[in-house]
Parts: C-alpha cells; structure tokens; sequence
C-alpha cells in the first residue's frame, strides 16, 4: 500500500472509524490545520473522440485540507462537502508518511478496499446479469 | 426594453418568503441520502445542468427548490461560482469508463457485448405494480466491464470523419467566445445545457428542420475516476468517481476536409445519467458539424452555431424568462403612453379631416 492510495480508500472507511483514530492520534501527537478544511471546485476536461481534443464538461465539488502532523504535511482532497472527511484524511496522508500508526491505518484501508471489491462484484453480477444479444426475425 | 428599480414592499417580501417556506419546508425532512438514492435521474439532472458535480448540493437544492430542477439548477450553479477552482483534473477518457450499461443500436454483436444495466426502456408503461421476478444474481460474472466504445475499429480503419484538434480547450466560464466558435466551447456549453431544451433542438433536425437521423453507436453509462496531483508527493491520487454518459451516434456519410467520403458521427457527454440529454447533444453536434440540408431551408436551427450557443443554457433561459416576472412598471406605461398619445392624435386628425371635409 502506497501513501497515494491513502487519500481514495479512507473515503470509504466509516467516519467515526477515522473520528476515533484522529482523536488517538490528536492526542498523542502535535496536529496543526494548516488550511481548514475549504470547498474547491477542479474542473473536468473529457477527451473529444471525434477531434481527439478535449472539453470541459463542468466542475466537480471536492474538499481540501492541509496539515501538519509532527512536522510533516498531509493533505487530503476528497469528493464533495466533506469537512470532516476531507480534515480525517489529511491527517492521515501526514500519518502514513510519518510511520504514525501506519499499522492501524493500513488495516483499516485494508478493510476499506476489501468491502469495496465485495460490493463492486456483487454490482457487477447485476450489471453482468443484463448482458443482450438479441435475435434478428 | 429596460426596468427600473423599485423601493418598498419590504414587508410585502418578507412574507411572502416566510409564506413560500411554510409551503415547501416539508421537503426539508427529506433525509439527504434518501433523495440521492432514490431520486437519482433528478440529483444527475440538477449536477449536469448546474455544471457542479456534487450529489449532496442537489439533493440540498432539490429540497430548496421543492422539486422545481431548473430552480434547483440555479442554485447549484450558484454555488459552484462561490467556490474557489484548485484546478483542472486529468483528462477523462469515455473509453475508461468502468460501464454499467453499455448498448448499440448500429451493431448487433460488438466485442465486450451489450449490456442493458438499470433501465425501463423495455417497461410497459402502465402504472400497475409489476412482479419484481427473483433472479439468482450469484450466477454472473462479477468482473468489471471496461470496453473501448463500438465505434472505435471503424475509428481505427480510419473511416471516420475526424475534425481538426484544438491545442487547448476553451473555458466558457472564463471568456465567452465569439464566432466562429472553437468547438471545444460548442461541446461545453452544451454539456451543461438543459436537457429538454437539447432534446427540443434535437428533434428540429429529426422532424421538420433537418436531416440527421442517427443510429446509436455507442451509448454507455459507468463510472470514471478523478484524479489529481498530490502537492507534497507530485504523484497522482485517485479523488474519487463520478458517474456519467457517453454517446457517439453515427449519421450519414460526409465528406471530410481532404475530400474523402467518410462517416459523420456525434459526440454527447454529461454528468449523471441522462441518456436523453447525451443523444440529443450527440445529435446536435451531428447537425452542426456536417449539415447537408436536404430537408428544410438553410435556416436550420440544429446547424445554427449562434442558436445553439446562446440559446441551450437552462440557468441563463429560465433567468431571463423569469425577470419579466419583476416590476417593468416604466417600461409599459411608456409603451402604454405612446400608444394612447398616438391613438388621441389618429382621432383629432380624423376629425380634422372630417371637419375640412364637411366645409
């Protein structure tokens, strides 16, 4: 598990889950918001298949945090309007990098990708269940 | 045409708003998560026309709104202009959508299959509960479904007409352009168009005004990830997903700019799933793009750049039909004034003419 899959998996971890770890790690450790958690917009480009350029298809909402744990930055940017989502994983990016209960962070990413490929397959198993090929008369 | 301030009516104002929250504040009980489940074709309309993709500001703007889109579009719209924009994410490429639905009309068989996903197009259309009949799920594939789209080996044969290619692409947000218009600003505006009024558009070159009556290439709805630089790392990290539609419907055969005969296509793109928006904004790009007019006039409104442009945005139509609604009180009693002045002077110079008459 690399640092850059922090900022995708623990988005899917339950927020008191993280609430509990930040609270231990808050606790023990020196943590400064060095940007409170702000709503930001990035903007979408999709590829144009007929020019092979590209376009802008509108903004997506996203939440960012930068922090400081212990001397070292963490930053997080997560989807939509998420405060406290977005200000949990920021710390943890700084965590991870800082070897800061990396264990407990792993495990619980861990847990969060393993639910996410339980409920990815079973959607694919719906999705898969519609497959066509209908009959010329 | 113009209208003046008004002064007054504070109180008036205030309840009527009071009046307006009592009447729609039941939608306030709406739990956010609820509506974005179950509502799901309203949370993608308002993301796709309010040009922010955020599900949780849709569902509060629905709620806001009562149930009105377009006003729930507004204030989406709104609020993505009192963000701050960190930036441009990477390039998403149709081609990586990890689909959950995927069809073709044009192609029978087509590698990685058709799929029909969540759909009612094959419902009866009878509002009369219908047997939900159990299938054991357990029994499929639970592998993704990432395929490249159906038009691509005719692309790959270079039989499709292709357009010329923009270094950069525009930002309508930014500077509006002027004509001619980059086609990057085209596919924008109407990427966050409002979806009625594109199927209205749409259906001019289908019925009386045009001629394009394409078949669906490639329709596919999925998920595409966002991703973004780290700023302490450099490398880049997933943000998240969002779900969209994709289609490339194919018209006739045109010639291209070396003069080779070639097949005309369309591209739609939106967030959400709006497969009527993104069909008719495929089939608009089609009339724009290669319009050979055998059915109507040369005034077509399909082929028209400039109508296109500045007539398919919902915030911007619905705000300027909605102003009239305002105080116009100067406007029309100047107008009203004039008419009555030249009526008095019609008649005194009818009289006139019938007192020199009689002499």
């Amino acid at each position: 598990m690399k640092r850059e899959d922090v900022n995708d998996l623990a988005q899917f971890v339950k927020l008191d889950k993280l609430q509990n770890l930040y609270k231990k790690i808050k606790k023990n450790h020196d943590v400064r918001i060095l940007t409170t958690p702000t709503e930001q917009t990035l903007l979408v480009p999709v590829k144009d298949p007929i020019s092979g350029g590209s376009f802008y298809s509108g903004e997506v909402l996203v939440t960012s945090t930068i922090v400081e744990v212990e001397k070292t930055k963490g930053w997080s940017m997560v989807m939509d309007s998420n405060e406290k989502l977005s200000l949990y994983v920021a710390v943890l990016d700084a965590c991870f990098e800082k070897n800061i209960f990396k264990d407990e962070i792993k495990e619980l990413l861990k847990e969060a990708k393993k639910e996410i490929m339980k409920e990815t397959k079973k959607q694919n198993q719906k999705i898969n269940s519609t497959r066509v090929s209908f009959d010329l008369m | 045409m113009a209208y003046y301030a008004i002064k007054g009516g504070e109180e008036a104002i205030k309840n009527s708003l009071n009046f307006y929250n009592d009447y729609t504040k039941r939608s306030e009980k709406i739990d956010d998560e609820d509506l974005i489940e179950s509502l799901t074709f309203s949370i993608d309309k308002v993301m796709s026309e309010g040009s922010l993709y955020s599900k949780k500001l849709a569902s509060k703007s629905i709620k806001r709104s009562a149930g009105d889109l377009l006003n729930a579009s507004f204030f989406v719209r709104a609020h993505r202009s009192s963000c701050q924009r960190i930036g441009i994410c990477k390039e998403l490429d149709v081609n990586d959508m990890r689909l959950s639905r995927r069809i073709s009309s044009a192609f029978k068989d087509i590698e990685g299959g058709q799929l029909l996903g969540a759909s009612n197009d094959y419902e009866i259309k009878l509002l009369v509960d219908l047997k939900n009949e159990k299938v054991d799920i357990k029994e499929y594939s639970n592998k993704d479904n990432v395929i490249d789209s159906a038009l691509t080996p005719l692309r790959n044969d270079n039989l499709i007409k292709i357009l010329p290619k923009e270094e950069e692409p525009w930002d309508i947000t930014r500077v509006f352009p002027t004509s001619p218009y980059p086609r990057s600003s085209v596919l924008q505006v109407m990427s966050r168009g409002e979806s009625g009024t594109l199927l209205g558009f749409a259906y001019t070159s289908m019925r009386g005004y045009g001629d394009v009556h394409p078949t669906i290439g490639d329709l596919r709805i999925g998920e595409l990830d966002i991703k973004f630089t780290h700023p302490f790392t450099k490398k880049e990290v997933k943000i998240g997903s969002i779900e969209a539609t994709a289609v490339e419907s194919a018209g006739t055969f045109n010639k291209d700019e070396n003069g080779d005969t070639k097949l005309t296509t369309g591209f739609g793109f939106c967030f959400g799933k709006n497969e009527t928006k993104a069909i008719s904004m495929s089939i608009i790009d089609l009339s724009l793009y290669n319009n050979s007019y055998t059915v109507g006039t040369e005034q077509i409104v399909a082929s028209d750049f400039e109508m296109v442009m500045h007539h398919v945005d919902g915030i911007e139509s619905f705000g300027f039909a909605n102003h009239y609604k305002l105080p116009h009180y100067v406007t029309f009693q100047t107008d009203y004034q004039i008419f009555k002045s030249a009526k008095k002077y019609v008649e005194e110079q009818n009289q006139k003419d019938l007192n020199g008459a009689l002499k």
